[in-house]
């Protein structure tokens, strides 16, 4: 059993819940998630943000429209659809009870 | 200085250096093959490529053109698609390999040459890639059949090296190193195309068929469950019948390119008959185009084969090559057919009259058949042919013995030869070449039971032997004649076998029996 397994394990359904919520605030597009979440250290590489988006968008949680840019091509500006709304709210749930179970559990003596 | 070359990229045309172009452009493949098979992978490619468009704007403020270090920064960012799999696969595999591993596991193997690592054109190096063998063993083998076939092989070298692709990209280098080809991942590639259909069946389902038959009518069922076993059966077909190929190509490959040359030489060279065809019949020169004539088809077949197994595509380019030479070779072969069919070109015939002089009223006819019997034994002896090689010698012995009536008062025996050359005076030498004895003791007539040709050279000799005899003579007719008369014209209509043993008494209506009962 490798490391690198369980930490992509864990890492994955944390990714698809951070996109989520960074589009919880308002639409926004490819390069603005992927500082955000470079930024928390959550992603490496920007190659891995494109198939996320993509199926989440196949999904039907993400709508995106086009907007014309000034510095390159345009852009594909991403939003919550209502179903992606729903999907957020029950993953905040789970993520809530996950990290409650994760913090009883990982206690040390010292803390109690 | 550099070469730039334009691209359009997102819609926008940028300057790059054909060395970026060529790193940009392998990424962008890697990237390609490693969507191909995810829903909506165009799509993650596009976007991709947008945003690689993006960050060469950028990157564009202060200079012309993206340079090479571009391009490698830009692939860092993005990251290897090997790196996806790391941190989103749906799926990771439990026992995790090395990265290297993992990406070699993804590829099935292909045939390519190897020309990193080569000392002609790295066909040897490829093989033993594809075969998993150490390569001086594979290049021990190549010289081996290089002393069984001789001349012929760098043909067959140049062959596989045209129709062999070079591993010029990355993924082709870990295509060539890749997943060993074995029945499991056969079977593994067809379940996975079988996959495929059955995805893009599901998205036709989508689009069409549910607001027609609804999503799970039994309708739907029996032509879903229908289209799945059809496509089944034809994938799986396609590959028994692409290994098929590959072995029957192969083992008749290796058949052809070690009878053509070495075998050739036995099967023909040392047959009997040949030296006395054609001296230069089956020469080096036209065994090579012989051995590619029927080679390339094979070669053909092989790669079909692995084309259908594995999906191994040949360039339009080699293909027409591979023709060409072929065409070529087809021509070459024509040629010296025609060397051959030219010798036999023009018929001259010759008639000799020897006159048998005996006080008998009788002739006793027989034939010398003490070599007769031997020459039956001859191994690979060709009927048809009517001569034979026996002893060091050509003979013939397809002649024929006819017995009419006389003209004058004595026995002529009249011996017609017909022979073929390149032009009517050859010819009429040839037959002039050839030599029939028979003895006369005094009213015994003998025959040889074979002629000769002195210059050892077939060109279809045949003789044929007419007895007169005059009117009032009678001959018999021992059965040793048994293979030399041919249709004797008699009162009594007798068929020539039952003509033998017995006396025959030439009247002026023709030869009649009279020793027969009846």
């Amino acid at each position: 059993m490798k490391i690198e397994n369980t930490q992509s394990q864990m890492r994955k359904g944390i990714l698809e819940y951070c996109i989520l919520s960074i589009l919880k605030n308002g639409e926004a597009y490819p390069s603005d998630i992927i500082e955000k979440l470079k930024k928390a250290k959550l992603i490496v590489v920007e190659g891995t943000l494109y198939p996320l988006l993509t199926r989440l968008k196949n999904a039907e949680l993400l709508q995106y429209r086009w907007e014309e840019s000034s510095a390159g091509p345009p852009r594909k500006y991403y939003s919550l659809t209502k179903k992606g709304n729903t999907f957020l709210l029950e993953l905040d749930s789970t993520w809530k009870d996950l990290a409650k179970a994760v913090r009883l559990t990982t206690k040390t003596k010292k803390d109690e | 200085m550099n070469k730039t070359v334009n691209i359009n990229l997102a819609g926008i045309v940028f300057h790059i250096d054909e060395n970026a172009f060529e790193t940009l452009n392998n990424y962008l493949n890697e990237l390609k093959n490693h969507f191909k098979n995810e829903e909506g992978g165009d799509e993650i490619l596009k976007d991709i490529e947008g945003r690689i468009a993006e960050l060469f704007t950028e990157r564009l403020d202060k200079k012309e053109a993206i340079s090479l270090t571009d391009i490698n920064e830009i692939t860092t960012i993005m990251g290897d698609p090997s790196q996806y799999d790391d941190e989103i696969e749906q799926e990771q595999s439990q026992e995790s390999q090395d990265k290297e591993e993992d990406l070699r596991k993804g590829k099935r193997r292909k045939v390519f040459r190897d020309e990193e690592d080569r000392m002609i054109g790295g066909v040897c190096r490829g093989m033993a890639h594809y075969f998993d063998i150490n390569v001086l063993f594979c290049r021990i083998i190549f010289i081996g059949i290089l002393f069984l076939i001789g001349p012929g092989a760098p043909f067959l070298y140049i062959m596989f090296w045209i129709a062999l692709p070079s591993a010029k990209t990355t993924a082709e280098k870990l295509e060539m190193k890749g997943e060993r080809v074995n029945i499991n991942n056969i079977e593994k590639n067809i379940k996975d195309e079988l996959n495929i259909i059955e995805d893009k069946i599901r998205d036709f389902d989508r689009k069409f068929t549910k607001e027609i038959f609804g999503a799970n009518s039994f309708f739907r069922k029996i032509v879903d469950f229908c289209i799945r076993v059809i496509t089944g059966i034809f994938k799986f077909a396609g590959s028994c019948f692409g290994i098929f190929c590959i072995l029957f190509g192969g083992i008749l490959l290796l058949l052809i390119f070690s009878f053509a040359f070495s075998g050739a030489e036995i099967l023909f060279q040392n047959h009997p008959m040949v030296e006395h065809v054609y001296s230069n019949f089956f020469n080096n020169k036209s065994a090579t185009w012989l051995s590619l004539f029927i080679g390339i088809p094979m070669v053909a077949i092989i790669l079909f084969g692995l084309r259908l197994v594995n999906n191994t595509k040949i360039h339009m380019n080699y293909k027409i090559g591979i023709f060409v030479l072929w065409i070529i070779s087809l021509f070459f072969l024509l040629n010296s057919a025609e060397d051959i069919s030219i010798e036999f070109q023009e018929e001259a015939k010759n008639t000799i009259i020897e006159n048998i002089i005996t006080e008998s009223d009788t002739l006793y006819l027989s034939m010398n058949d003490v070599n007769r019997e031997l020459v039956k034994t001859i191994p690979g002896l060709i009927p048809q042919f009517k001569v034979t090689p026996f002893e060091d010698n050509l003979i013939g012995i397809g002649m024929q013995l006819d017995v009419v009536k006389s003209k004058n008062d004595n026995f002529n025996l009249i011996k017609e030869v017909i022979a073929r050359g390149k032009n009517k005076q050859i010819a009429k030498e040839r037959t002039e070449e050839v030599d029939f004895e028979f003895i006369l003791e005094d009213d015994n007539l003998i025959f040889d039971d074979f002629f000769t040709i002195s210059t050892q050279k077939w060109r279809m000799q045949e003789l044929y032997l007419t007895l007169e005899i005059p009117v009032g003579m009678v001959v018999f007719l021992d059965h040793s004649l048994e293979d030399l008369i041919y249709d004797i014209k008699n009162v009594n209509n007798m068929w020539d076998y039952d003509m033998l043993g017995h006396y025959w008494k030439m009247e002026e209506e023709g030869l009649s029996c009279i020793s027969c009962e009846d």
